[in-house]
């Protein structure tokens, strides 16, 4: 584990141009402890994460704690309470069968719990089979750009999908996250000490966290509440109106294929029960007019603790033009987002190249 | 080296006291003679089961004088067919799960599907609940998601609810 | 109040982790027999060893030493009830030990034949197993040495 998180965070640093001492605060985060089996974890990795001597903070908001990860660690810079803050996130689901911890106990890992929520979607919006299996290909395609994903289907093609194992109807195999380790880091500084690097900072733009009630009736677990509101606060901090328009790409949490058209309606990049248009029209492909996780996204590696914050890290190296061979062209505003718990949590950042 | 030591195997194994509640209590004796009981919220009026003792909507205490008892029938909403052992999980069988609407309200309980092969599962069919037997009074741990004290929902054989239906219930569930 | 008994649950999950480079020389050492410790970039002696040098982030060094199983208690808890998955199940003391040649202490377990025996500052020697797997249970406790 400190080996993990110390992995990412060197990486950042070098990045950055900074030292270990550079940093003023340190915010943790990772889903359940259950995973690892070790309750409180910041407690003994707090050290390996510079933070000796340092405020640290943990974050948990399960699948989207990466992303609150991120969110808060700019929070303290915003403040004006501290100069350089390391977000740091990971997960290490190798150590344990996840799938008992994640099935409720049922062996069937989190599709159970979100299965039932996709039919609701397919049978509402009257989507055909294909799209589930256009997006697990369209996100391995763009795995094969990514050094990190871990996840690379050489000739990954939609009869590949479909032809893959029905797991938990309606999603078959290859439309499924696998399980991963990794972690993620970012360093956010006051605008007075930006790095003097050749590489350019990404600048937030707007950011903002939802939650709701996991059980109580007229709770939508296709198109929850929380989700809407969290992305209008981020569009009206941002100034944006117009998302699809105004937003050059995004890395939204796909955990599962049927996710994408759920959350492009969600985020209100599509109006209700016409998400799946786009991706049959190839809008959110990697050459489409809006790339949607162009890193290969969740389905391609999901340390689910680290996922929202390396959804958020990637928004940020698209439009600091840092993304390499994923890299989408011109890229001046980007969405990271991620969800987490019974598609309760919610975090929604914005960033752009520019200063806003 | 080849033969380092690279792996470390451990047990995280704890034992939990949990002292239920009164509204738990009262839950599982209607367990224990097939009926389901659900706490009425007085301000919003939804209804919870297993009774929680509050409204985590509208943040208010609910006890006995909230407590009414509701149908363990219900329509089957969505489902969903699992097969772990086509995953990366050891063992698991293939097994039907789905929600079912409660008559009468707008409570969605998930739990395994019996009495139907799954291939035969669709939206639409009117389920009823199977009843876990209690141990010493207790309910037995339930293992997965699902309700509690239900081990799951078997078809009462009465027709299917229409493809309008369903989306009209789904619909009225959704509004808040 | 009701008379009936509270219900146990019990929780349980299995895990495998894997140690990386630092930390499977650690426990390579134990299933040999052998205890050792890192030194950080400042030359202190950790015992376990750590990646990096908790005070300041900054990576350990490659530089190792071999520690004998002997050492000085720093500090003391008397355990009159093990719990069923303690290391020892009769009463016992978890222990810091101050390794002799280390900076830092090792959290295990002192075995004496009653409390009265226990002292800060006393010596203890590490108690080998026979059958060792790589797991910081090789040593099966320390005692009075
Ligand atoms: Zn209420």
């Amino acid at each position: 584990m400190p080996g993990l998180l110390r992995e990412a965070a060197t990486r950042a640093l070098a990045d950055a141009e900074l030292e270990w001492s550079d940093i003023d605060a340190v915010v943790f985060g990772k889903a359940p402890d259950l995973f690892e089996g070790v309750m409180r974890p910041e407690l003994f990795l707090n050290d390996a994460m510079g933070g000796a001597g340092k405020p640290m903070f943990r974050m948990h908001t399960a699948g989207s704690v990466g992303a609150h990860t991120a969110i808060f660690g700019a929070h303290l810079i915003e403040s004006g309470q501290y100069e350089c803050v390391l977000s740091i996130a990971f997960e290490k689901q190798s150590e344990t069968d996840t799938s008992r911890i994640l099935g409720g106990g049922s062996r069937g890992g989190a599709g159970v719990a979100f299965a039932s929520s996709i039919r609701q979607y397919i049978e509402k919006s009257g989507a055909p089979p294909h799209i589930g299996p256009l997006v697990a290909v369209k996100d391995r395609l763009n795995a094969l750009k990514n050094p990190h994903a871990q996840l690379k289907i050489p000739g990954i093609d939609i009869k590949m999908v479909e032809e893959s194992e029905m797991v938990v109807e309606p999603l078959r195999k290859l439309e499924c996250c696998p399980t991963s380790d990794g972690a993620g880091a970012i360093i956010f500084t006051s605008e007075k000490r930006i790095p003097k690097t050749e590489r350019p900072p990404a600048w937030l733009h707007g950011s903002s966290t939802r939650s709701e009630a996991s059980g109580h009736p007229s709770r939508s677990w296709v198109n929850p509440l929380a989700g809407q509101q969290c992305a209008a606060e981020a569009y009206a901090q941002a100034g944006i109106t117009n998302p699809l328009e105004e937003l050059d790409c995004a890395e939204i949490y796909v955990p599962f294929s049927w996710f994408e058209p759920m959350w492009l309606e969600n985020l209100g990049f599509a109006e209700e029960g016409q998400g799946w248009k786009m991706v049959d029209d190839d809008i959110t492909a990697f050459d489409g007019a809006f790339p949607v996780n162009a890193s290969g996204g969740v389905l391609s590696a999901n340390a689910i603790g680290a996922a929202g914050l390396i959804r958020c890290a990637e928004a940020a190296m698209q439009v600091r033009g840092t993304a390499g061979e994923h890299q989408v062209p011109d890229v001046r505003r980007a969405m990271g987002h991620a969800f987490g718990g019974a598609s309760q949590y919610f975090a929604i950042w914005i960033v752009g190249s520019e200063k806003p | 080296m080849s033969d380092d030591v690279k792996v470390l195997n451990s047990v995280v194994s704890l034992d939990y006291e949990r002292p239920p509640t009164r509204a738990a209590r009262r839950y599982t004796e209607a367990v224990g003679e097939k009926r389901l009981i659900a706490h009425r919220c007085p301000e919003c009026e939804r209804l919870y089961t297993p009774p929680k003792g509050y409204c985590p909507v509208c943040v208010v205490l609910t006890t006995d004088e909230h407590e009414i008892e509701v149908s363990p029938e219900g329509v089957l909403v969505s489902y969903t067919v699992t097969n772990p052992d086509k995953l990366h999980q050891q063992g698991g069988k293939t097994s039907a799960r789905g929600d079912v609407m409660l008559d009468g309200t707008r409570i969605t309980l998930m739990g395994e599907l019996d009495g139907v092969e799954a291939a035969d599962v669709h939206t639409g069919m009117r389920m009823r609940a199977v009843w876990v037997e209690l141990e010493d009074g207790r309910l037995p741990s339930s293992g997965g998601w699902g309700a509690v004290g239900i081990k799951g929902w078997e078809p009462t054989g009465e027709p299917d609810a229409s493809r309008e239906e369903v989306q009209e219930l789904l619909k009225k569930a959704g509004e808040s | 109040m009701s008379d009936t008994p509270v219900p146990i649950d019990t929780v349980e999950m299995p895990y495998v982790r894997t140690l990386g480079p630092v930390i499977s020389r650690f426990f390579t050492g134990l299933r040999d027999g052998e205890i050792w410790a890192n030194k950080t970039r400042t030359g202190k002696v950790q015992c376990p060893p750590f990646e990096y040098d908790p005070y300041t982030g900054e990576s350990a060094s490659d530089d190792w030493v071999q520690l004998d199983g002997t050492g000085t208690v720093s500090s003391w808890a008397w355990v009159e009830e093990p719990l069923r998955n303690h290391l020892l199940q009769e009463p016992f003391a978890w222990c810091l030990i101050r390794l002799d040649g280390a900076d830092t202490d090792l959290v295990h377990a002192v075995r004496v034949a009653d409390k009265g025996q226990m002292a800060t500052g006393m010596r203890v020697e590490a108690r080998w197993r026979d059958e060792r797997i790589g797991h910081l249970r090789d040593i099966e406790c320390f005692e009075p040495a």
